[in-house]
């Protein structure tokens, strides 16, 4: 029985120094994780990244925002073939990009493919004229990847990308 | 004796509770996908984060490198935007901050990139550079240094050089410009994690190091939409810690992608992100690293 319970009482001393190891979580990383830095280095590059600027006096706060951020600025219009999407690459292959604008608002179709299952895709870009607000939704509209070939009043011709023939996909852009 | 145990139970119970509540991920930041370099906007957008009291990393993805006349990017916008211009918009986020918060609150702000595109190179990251050190010099003349700092970032994924040689030189240029840290928000693609076995799209494990850990400058805040790429980061630190000198990955934070995706249910939320790759990295004695920012990135400016 003594065996048991000291047993215990060593497996719980061992549990709270590893409890108040974690609470120090508030702390600069290598302090709660002395043992992990056997060179030193992590805490050299820790101690460089919260370097400060040196300022010679703290400037006066004055609240508040400001209103006018002047005209809405232009938004490019047509195919570009280049240019990433503001995507992971690691999840979707982008081959090209359709701006446009639709009912007042900005629009960037990105075509290409989901790189898991190899599913066409478009993900369709809207964004208010102010550029405050946007929202976004991925479609699947093809087996393989997809371009888009041309666009015109509210609708696009999108082209199979990869297989023995290619198909031509008309795509009505969503409202 | 009973009494001592049942006391040091219900202490170590706690202590365990204090422990969780010590790792609950922190509140977002929001971080942006940059279609202007308007100044007032991005004033505006320091401002609210002020207003709010946040406090951590803020990256402003301005696209991938490009040239026209001068270094600069290509925005989310579809234009060109100088780099001249990007410290400008980013001078105005840094206003917006200083004034709307009050004395407490702490911005890493990081003007961000690319390794996308035939214009990364070193050239490319000596101009980023120049221009993070333009930033820090704003803080330092305009007297917010007690709560600002600058940063340089970029999203470097593998799949978008896979011989490796135009990223490395971008980053090479940065670091021979300055010594500001430069966050790798990108991803470890085609990286080895459980049960898959990769060689990071040609990078292999000492590539993707380098670029995010490995140079003087580096430090990674990565991208955790799901579980595999959390694993990725984990096999990273281990190969890390076990492979090359300075030991495991120092996260300083992860990046999500949930405001912006349009993928559903299939990426995730802050908390989400931050939590996975802070318990993958905990359970193992060679990564075990408590990481302290989380930040969301999204489409709106």
């Amino acid at each position: 029985m003594r065996k048991i319970v000291g047993f215990c009482i060593i497996a719980l001393a061992a549990t709270l120094a590893g409890c108040s190891h974690g609470a120090n979580a508030g702390l600069p990383a290598s302090s709660n994780n002395p043992g992990a830095d056997t060179t030193g280095a992590l805490h050299q590059k820790e101690l460089l990244e919260a370097q400060r600027v040196p300022s010679t006096f703290v400037a006066t706060k004055h609240p508040g925002y400001r209103a006018d951020a002047g005209a809405p600025q232009a938004w490019a219009s047509g195919i570009q073939e280049a240019g990433q999407a503001p995507v992971p690459g690691g999840m979707f292959d982008i081959i090209n990009q359709y701006n446009t604008t639709q009912n007042g608002q900005y629009v960037t179709v990105y075509a290409g493919s989901r790189k898991d299952t190899g599913e066409g895709i478009l993900l369709v870009v809207r964004r208010s004229t102010d550029l405050h607000t946007a929202n976004a939704r991925t479609y699947t509209v093809a087996q393989g990847a997809v371009r888009i070939q041309s666009a015109g009043n509210g609708q696009l011709q999108l082209q199979t990308v990869g297989g023995a023939h290619a198909e031509t996909i008309p795509f009505r852009m969503p409202l | 004796m009973q009494r001592a145990f049942l006391a040091l139970a219900a202490m170590c119970a706690l202590a365990a509770a204090a422990q969780m509540s010590a790792q609950a991920a922190p509140a977002a930041t929001t971080s942006r996908y940059m279609a202007t370099t308007n100044r007032t906007t991005l004033y505006n957008e320091g401002c609210s984060m002020g207003t709010a009291g946040l406090s951590g990393i803020v990256i402003l993805d301005f696209g991938e490198p490009y040239y026209s006349g001068g270094e600069g990017t290509w925005t989310y916008g579809n234009a060109f935007a100088s780099d001249s211009s990007i410290v400008n918009a980013a001078e105005g986020f840094l206003d917006g901050f200083w004034n709307c918060s009050g004395s407490s609150p702490q911005l890493r702000l990081a003007i961000g990139t690319s390794n996308y595109g035939s214009h990364t190179g070193n050239s490319a990251g000596q101009a980023w550079g120049n221009a993070v050190n333009q930033l820090n010099s704003y803080i330092s003349s305009k007297g917010y240094g007690s709560q600002e700092y600058a940063r340089g970032a970029i999203d470097a994924e593998p799949g978008w050089d896979t011989e490796f040689s135009r990223t490395s030189g971008w980053v090479d240029g940065y670091n021979a410009t300055t010594t500001t840290p430069l966050y790798d928000y990108g991803s470890a693609d085609a990286c080895p994690y459980s049960g898959y076995s990769g060689n990071c799209d040609g990078w292999g494990q000492h590539g993707l190091w380098y670029v995010s850990w490995g140079n003087s400058d580096g430090y990674p805040v990565p991208e955790i939409y799901q579980w595999s790429m959390a694993d990725q980061w984990y096999y990273e630190s281990v190969y890390s810690s076990t492979s090359e000198s300075n030991g495991r990955l120092g996260f300083l934070g992860t990046m999500t992608q949930y405001a912006a995706c349009g993928c559903g249910s299939s990426t995730y939320s802050p908390a989400t992100g931050f939590n996975t790759l802070q318990n993958l990295i905990n359970g193992d004695s060679r990564t075990s690293y408590t990481m302290s920012y989380s930040t969301d990135i999204t489409w709106a400016n």
